[in-house]
């Protein structure tokens, strides 16, 4: 049996899910908060891989979309005591509005104008965090209370575990569903060709703001579950550097595939925890493995994965699904996946 | 520049390089705002519309360069024509019915569409733009770049296109397979209409017409001027 097939089997996912809760009993704390951190950024790095790497916008503001979802969670339960399960469906809500409207500015900005532009959003949200100081308290940070389940306190990793882990699979699973209907097409179709995009009658405004919403909602929800994973939310994680890690984590895991954001949000979370060891040498050599990455793997792990027959092929269109069905997964020789421009 | 495209027919507009040809269709699908004057489709005014708008009333373009995704199959790629304008439970049969017409392409229904051949890559445009079963057919210069033996080919798609009763509007260069297929051609220069008439007129003063295609003879207008006179 050829192991690409292990994954299009309709009980691998069941099966990753019962597997991660069995990993969760027999880890240390350490690695329960690496494994819910891995988790998060599976959420948040969807949410960049929907506009970057499906709809092909270069659109760099999920780091400020991740803050203000982690800050609406922290600052409702200790301002306002609203509950986790109340502010964490609020805090992806309102990165939704605010990724609308952020996504406005699009319709008319491309490629190195519309990063600059995200990049600049970023970088003021990151300001009003540190500098608002009546509302997030700046550097000292706001404190995350722990939530409450049916009486049961989760305010352990391991209890965390549980609520990131169903999340994180739930909001997999809904991209999964969007990406295959006529959403995903339309997106794919945009960043393929807007030119053509718009002679096939897609309207590129209407579909272009939607995955900046859908993209503000996944970093919101990340956001969330980034504040229960840490119950610790500062300015300082939401920095320039963390736009970079999504970036990296795109790029590195393959444009354009969600597998790709699941593989990058593993290997560029597990990597300064591998490299630990190698102290003042950590940053030099995370360096030179990213840049030899993307060198070796130009399409980025799960690209290389499929092309060596690891990984399935993710099926641009699916009404084509039969079809793909009739030959296995198994793409013909000249039918690369494609990527972003 | 006044134009008009029958049901059912097809119409020709013809001109050397910046004459306005592409721009006129640009125009007529919402790609390029207007700024004078009107389009106007099935008793509809159609200027002020996005281009989804004009290709949910049915009218579908082939654009220049083929201008196709690359990086996905011929499948695909057609398929991605019929997204808003068919609907789900006829998409196969449709998109059968069209590779039917296209037997090269559905030799090659699962290759990349950045692999194929310049003569397929315009067969699989068409083919796209069909998959939405357009009330007009755009065609910005199909046989630009292409081999003449791909060219003939094309022009006979084309041709089959007209006798299935599909309404054409297209936009060429190649005098040639204008006359072969157009029922009714224009003659653009300067962003102006300078000559129109049944194909037939135009067959019977050849000369005429290749001396407008090769323009810089102003002195032909006032002959043209005598001819609609007459």
């Amino acid at each position: 049996m050829e192991i690409h097939r292990l994954f299009t089997n309709r009980l691998f996912t069941p099966a990753l899910f019962v597997a991660l809760c069995l990993v969760s009993t027999a880890t240390n704390p350490y690695l329960q908060y690496l494994l819910n951190l891995i988790l998060v950024y599976v959420v948040v790095a969807v949410g960049q891989m929907i506009i970057l790497g499906f709809a092909g916008q270069f659109a760099f503001a999920n780091a400020a979309f991740m803050g203000i979802g982690a800050y609406t969670v922290a600052l409702l339960g200790s301002h306002f005591g609203i509950s986790y399960w109340v502010s964490l469906p609020a805090a992806g809500v309102l990165c939704a509005i605010v990724g609308c409207i952020v996504g406005l500015p699009a319709l008319r900005l491309r490629r190195v104008y519309l990063g600059l532009m995200t990049m600049g959003f970023a970088e003021l949200c990151y300001w009003l965090f540190l500098h608002w100081r009546d509302l997030t308290l700046g550097t000292d940070g706001v404190k995350v209370e722990a939530p409450t389940f049916f009486g049961i306190r989760l305010d352990t990793d391991d209890a965390a575990f549980f609520v990131i882990v169903i999340a994180t699979f739930a909001m997999v699973l809904l991209a999964k569903a969007i990406l295959a209907s006529r959403y995903g097409r339309a997106f794919i179709a945009i960043r393929e060709n807007e030119l053509v995009a718009r002679c096939n009658g897609i309207n590129v405004p209407l579909y272009k703001t939607l995955a900046f919403t859908l993209s503000g909602f996944y970093a919101g929800i990340g956001g969330g579950l980034f504040a229960l994973a840490v119950r610790f939310v500062a300015p300082d994680t939401f920095n320039l550097l963390q736009v970079v890690l999504h970036f990296a984590i795109v790029m590195v895991g393959g444009v354009g595939t969600l597998s790709g954001a699941l593989l990058g949000a593993l290997f560029l979370t597990m990597l300064p925890e591998v490299l630990r060891g190698t102290q003042a040498a950590q940053e030099m050599m995370y360096g030179v493995l990213l840049v030899g990455v993307i060198v070796f793997m130009p399409k980025g792990v799960a690209g290389y994965l499929i092309e060596r027959r690891i990984l399935p092929p993710e099926v641009l269109v699916h009404g084509w699904r039969e079809e793909v069905r009739e030959r296995d997964g198994i793409p013909q020789a000249d039918a690369k996946p494609s990527t972003a421009e | 520049m006044r134009l008009g495209v029958e049901k059912g027919r097809v119409t020709a507009l013809l001109g050397g390089n910046g004459c306005g040809k592409s721009s006129t269709l640009k125009c007529v699908v919402g790609m390029l705002g207007v700024t004078g004057g009107s389009i106007r489709f099935e008793d509809e005014t159609i200027e002020n519309l996005k281009p989804h708008q004009i290709f949910a009333r049915g009218i579908a373009m082939v654009p220049q360069h083929r201008e196709l995704f690359a990086g996905m199959t011929t499948a695909e790629n057609i398929l991605i024509g019929g997204m808003t304008r068919c609907p789900k439970r006829e998409r196969k049969g449709r998109l059968a019915g069209i590779l039917e017409h296209f037997p090269r392409l559905q030799d090659r229904v699962k290759s990349r569409a950045g692999n194929l051949s310049g003569g397929e890559q315009q067969m699989l445009a068409t083919a796209r733009a069909l998959m939405s079963e357009p009330k007009l057919l755009l065609m910005d210069e199909p046989t630009a770049g292409l081999a003449p033996v791909v060219i003939d080919e094309i022009a006979q798609i084309v041709a089959e296109l007209k006798a299935r009763g599909e309404t054409i509007f297209i936009v060429e260069q190649n005098v040639r397979v204008a006359l072969r297929v157009a029922d009714y051609v224009y003659v653009a220069r300067q962003g102006r209409v300078v000559m129109q008439g049944a194909v037939d007129e135009f067959r019977d003063d050849h000369q005429l017409f290749l001396e407008y295609m090769g323009q810089g003879k102003d002195a032909l207008i006032s002959q043209h001027a005598h001819r609609s006179h007459r």
